[in-house]
């Protein structure tokens, strides 16, 4: 009888691990700059801060950044006259809560001069 | 009493949870080499084709590119040092108890394969910004028993002066 109860509390603990990650939440922004100009801000921003670029596309809006275990994604899609960015972080493969990716974004609208 | 000994435990071992992890926007030290001006007179995409050139030339494959933003992507495996194979303590945390040893017989300290080694993967990035030029490097290796850590920059500089060698002699 013991067995079986060490057995069943054995998968209990073991039932945390099979739960799927959570998907990484963007973090999003409305900026009032084009997106080619977002763009580049953000490759100057990211490339200044050590990150290496894995890819970009200016027609898809998008780029990815590495350094390190992080690894960081731009998506940035026109809105209007502006543009809308979002941000997803990932540290080791697991996805970062986004207040974690905010002073990159305040960064990034002081590249743009965005900021008063 | 006793009891406030136990507290100690938990106190003790939370030490070891956090890790010093360096914030997203913080910058880290800067190479000045990985960093030069755009050559002046010259078509982007002319300096984009010599530095793919000098990049396969070094071994890289191109892995993105976008002309657009004038960004390329390559990268780099190559083989990295050799390791013990079944040395204890190296696969399973389990295996100085005698239990996940690989089959025909443990090796106590150790043996020697030609193909259990470390592999190093090298991502590199070459931005051509408006006005200057800004290459970005990172080394992860991947152990052979399956950990991957990621590598210093400490090599960057020596990297990116032979880079810009290699592009430059490329020109002619």
């Amino acid at each position: 009888m013991k067995r079986v109860w060490i057995c069943a509390l054995t998968l209990l603990l073991l039932s945390a691990c099979a739960a799927t990650p959570p998907a990484a939440e963007p973090r999003e922004l409305s900026l009032g700059a084009p997106r080619p100009a977002v763009m580049t801000a953000a490759l100057n921003l990211f490339t200044d801060r050590g990150y290496v670029a894995l890819g970009g596309d200016a027609r898809l809006g998008r780029l990815e950044f590495v350094r390190g275990d992080d690894r960081i994604r731009v998506d940035a899609l026109s809105e209007g006259e502006g543009s809308r960015v979002g941000l997803r972080g990932w540290r080791n493969g697991r996805a970062l809560a986004p207040h974690e990716l905010d002073p990159l974004l305040v960064e990034l609208q002081a590249e743009l001069g965005l900021l008063p | 009493m006793r009891i406030c000994g136990l507290f100690l435990i938990p106190l003790a071992l939370a030490g070891c949870a956090g890790s010093a992890v360096t914030p997203l926007h913080q910058p880290l030290v800067t190479v000045a080499e990985c960093r030069w001006e755009a050559p002046a007179g010259m078509e982007k995409v002319d300096y984009a084709q010599r530095v793919v050139r000098a990049l396969e030339a070094e071994g890289f494959r191109l892995r993105d590119s976008d002309m657009a933003l004038g960004l390329i992507s390559a990268e780099r495996t190559s083989a990295g040092p050799l390791r013990a194979y079944g040395f204890p303590f190296d696969r399973h945390p389990w295996h100085s108890l005698g239990l996940g040893y690989h089959r025909p017989y443990p090796h106590l300290f150790g043996a020697y394969h030609p193909d259990y080694r470390a592999i190093d993967q090298e991502r590199v990035s070459v931005w051509l910004g408006t006005d200057e030029v800004r290459v970005g490097r990172d080394v992860r290796r991947r152990e052979p028993n399956g950990v991957t850590r990621t590598l210093g920059r400490a090599g960057n500089a020596g990297f990116c002066r032979g880079l810009k060698a290699s592009i430059e002699e490329t020109a002619t």
